[in-house]
Order: C-alpha cells, then sequence, then structure tokens
C-alpha cells in the first residue's frame, strides 16, 4: 500500500476511532504508524476531523422543531383501519344485522324433523333401559280410548297435547322437540307416541317398518305426528291401528 | 408504534437529522421542513419496518430520498467526471481554522460543498452511520463514498479557507474625514 493509498483510506477513518477494526483501516493505520510523515499527517487530519465535527454536533435545532415534529406526526398519522369511521360504521351495521338473524323467531324455530326420523327415535327410546324401567301408563279419557277394543288409532287420537300429559303421557325429546309417550295393553304391549304435526312432517299413509325386535308404524293426521312401537310383531301393530 | 415510542425516536434522531438536513438544504427553514417530512413519512409507513435496529439508517435514507425528491435533480447536481482534484495534502493551521470558528460558520462551508459530496461527507462528520449504510443510503459502492468524502473534504477545506480569508479582510476602513477647513 503506497501513501497516496494510505491517506485516500485513512481521510476516511471517522474522529471517533470507530473503523478501525475494519481491515483495511486497521492496515492503513499500522502503516502509518511505521511513517513518521504519515502519522504527522494522520494527526493534523484527525483534528481537522475532530473540529468539523464537534463544529457540526454543536448546531442545534430551532427550539420549536421537536413539538412541530410530535405535533405534526400526531395529526397526520394514519387512524388504524379497524379505527376508521367508515369501519366501524359498516362493524356496526353487521352486528345489528347478526343481532337480528340471530332474535328472529323464524330463524330460530328449528327446521322440522320427519315421522321416519320421529319412528327412529322412538324405536330407540323403547328399546332403552330407561323406558322398561318406567313405562307411563294412560288414565282417564286417554286411558278410556286406548283399551278400547274398537278404537283404531289410524284415526288419530283426539286429545290436545296437554290432555294427553294430563292422562298419564310422560314428556321426553326427540331431535330437540316435544315428544309425548304413554304405554298400554291390548292383545300385547303398545306404545305410542305422539307429537306435534308441525315439528315432524310425513305422509298421513302409515309407515310399517321393523327393527330387530320391535315393529312401529308411524303416520299423520291434522294435529299430530303418531309412531305406535310394539314388540309383539306388525301383526300385532295392525290389530289395534 | 405508541406515543411515547414515537416520542423517544424523535429525541434520539431528530438533532442529527436536522444537521444532516441542513447541509444539504443550505436553510434552517427547509432542514426543518425536510426533518419533520422525514417523520411524517414514519409516522405513516414506519410501522411497516420489521428490523428495529435499522431504523436510523431508515429515517436518513428518508431523510435524504425526501430531499433529492424535493428539487429538480440534476440542475444542481456536479457530475462526477467534472470534478476537480481532491487535495493532496492539508495544512496545519485547517483544524485551527475550524475550531477557530462558530458552528454557523462551519455549516456554510459545508454547504458550499457540491450536493454529491455533501451528504456522504455530513454523514462522515455525523459519525451516525457506519460505511455500509452510507453506502447503501446513497446506492453507491463503499469505494464511490470514500471517493467522494475525499473530494467533499478538500472542497470543504478550501470553502473554509475562503470563509477565514473573508473574515479576515473585513475591516471596516476608517472613514475618510474632510476636515472643513474655514
Amino acid at each position: 500500500m503506497n501513501t497516496t493509498e494510505v491517506k485516500f483510506i485513512l481521510q476516511a477513518r471517522r474522529p471517533d476511532g470507530s473503523d478501525d477494526a475494519e481491515p483495511r483501516f486497521a492496515e492503513a493505520l499500522a502503516q502509518a504508524q511505521r511513517d513518521p510523515e504519515l502519522a504527522e499527517w494522520l494527526a493534523r487530519e484527525q483534528a481537522f476531523d475532530a473540529a468539523v465535527a464537534e463544529k457540526l454536533r454543536g448546531v442545534q435545532p430551532p427550539a420549536d422543531l421537536r413539538a412541530a415534529i410530535l405535533a405534526g406526526a400526531r395529526m397526520s398519522r394514519p387512524v388504524a383501519f379497524w379505527r376508521k369511521p367508515q369501519v366501524l360504521a359498516l362493524a356496526a351495521c353487521v352486528a345489528v344485522l347478526l343481532a337480528v338473524v340471530a332474535l328472529w323467531p323464524v330463524a330460530r324455530r328449528p327446521v322440522a324433523g320427519s315421522t321416519d326420523q320421529l319412528a327412529l327415535g322412538v324405536m330407540s327410546e323403547v328399546g332403552s333401559e330407561a323406558h322398561r324401567h318406567g313405562m307411563p301408563q294412560a288414565n282417564g279419557e286417554l286411558r278410556t280410548l286406548l283399551t278400547k277394543a274398537g278404537t283404531r288409532l289410524a284415526a288419530g287420537v283426539p286429545m290436545e297435547m296437554e290432555q294427553l300429559k294430563a292422562d298419564g303421557c310422560r314428556s321426553l325429546k326427540i331431535g330437540g322437540r316435544d315428544v309425548l309417550e304413554v304405554c298400554f295393553q291390548r292383545g300385547g304391549t303398545f306404545h305410542l307416541y305422539v307429537a306435534r304435526r308441525k315439528d315432524f312432517e310425513g305422509d298421513a299413509e302409515p309407515m310399517f317398518r321393523e327393527r330387530g325386535e320391535l315393529a312401529s308404524v308411524a303416520w299423520t293426521d291434522a294435529k299430530h305426528a303418531y309412531v305406535l312401537v310394539t314388540q309383539d310383531g306388525v301383526q300385532a301393530l295392525r290389530g289395534v291401528f | 408504534m405508541g406515543q411515547d415510542a414515537f416520542t423517544q425516536l424523535v429525541d434520539a434522531y431528530y438533532a442529527p437529522l436536522y444537521r444532516f438536513a441542513l447541509s444539504l438544504a443550505r436553510n434552517p427553514a427547509d432542514a426543518c421542513d425536510l426533518t419533520q417530512q422525514t417523520f411524517y413519512v414514519w409516522a405513516t409507513k414506519g410501522g411497516a419496518l420489521r428490523d428495529v435496529t435499522k431504523v436510523k439508517t431508515w429515517l436518513f435514507t428518508t431523510l435524504y430520498r425526501e430531499f433529492l425528491r424535493g428539487r429538480r435533480r440534476g440542475a444542481r447536481m456536479t457530475a462526477i467526471e467534472d470534478l476537480p482534484p481532491g487535495a493532496d495534502d492539508v495544512a496545519a493551521a485547517e483544524a485551527d481554522v475550524a475550531l477557530n470558528m462558530d458552528a454557523q460558520q462551519v455549516v456554510e462551508a459545508l454547504q458550499d460543498v457540491d450536493d454529491v459530496f455533501r451528504a456522504p461527507l455530513t454523514l462522515f462528520y455525523l459519525e451516525d452511520l457506519p460505511y455500509q449504510e452510507i453506502a447503501d443510503m446513497l446506492e453507491v459502492p463503499i469505494g464511490t463514498v470514500m471517493s467522494r468524502l475525499s473530494r467533499g473534504k478538500a472542497q470543504l477545506r478550501a470553502a473554509l479557507a475562503r470563509q477565514a480569508a473573508e473574515g479576515a479582510s473585513k475591516v471596516i476602513p476608517f472613514p475618510n474625514s474632510q476636515r472643513k477647513t474655514s
């Protein structure tokens, strides 16, 4: 490295010595220390740089600049997108819409099930231990109706739900809907389930089905959906249906 | 960034940024505008900076770009090939010259340096950024930064010498009084 190269590098050496660790500066510095003429030049150069740096650091910004920066930035800082009035208004509209939908009576009402679902549900119920240990028995007008030899259940049960409950029916839920249950004897053991028509859609035509030991028939009339279940076979069902 | 953090950022950097801006813009009003504009850009876009260690470089770079954007580029730029060669040696008295001047005079001398050399020269004296970051900021190689620094120093010495000479020549002549004789 010749003298011109050493000077070229060292004139860029910052007065605070922060560049000294870099190899090119370290090498140039070492060479300057071995050469008295270069060392003298470097001392003058560093004195000049230190003087200019000191003067430059002495320049003070105007007294009001800091306050102006802070105030200006505060005024111009972008509002987070979720804090913008338009976004807040839109969010409020969406919230209101969701609330309306959530509270809308029709929307809250469960979609009607089918009599098929009702039939499968009650057959599971009849097969359960809980049912075998607590079969509700009819009384009053309902008992008379069910045990009367000539009664054909295909015509339905001409009683309101509340009256059926009063006459011994047990209330249970199938598919989230109210279903009444009553058991009776008439040449066999039968389990009758009654639900509101609007809760279970299906044909008025009776649907017979068998599953394991159980046989069932499902049908509807104007007000109710019915399922009649027995362990005595389809023929027994037809005897009371 | 919260208000407290922003205030801390301003406190840490607004003075060196102003000094850099003053050397570029040549007058305090424009320097204030540049400094404010830099923090405005930070307030609106600084959140996108993921590496917090680069904040200082980001601010100086933004100020420099704002300076370049705010003027007619090329009109006052000195073409590299037209530059005079740098001075070979430094007169022993130059450090004393600088020391005997006030800060304003040194800044004025700095402002006489051609634009293309002034930015690296000021950043060199502010001692705030490593060479690599100065090079990145100016979008030139480190060797070019050092070359511009060498030539900028030469121009600064010349400007300081002129100022010193002008100061020395500012002797108010004793007015010739014409005595009226009766």
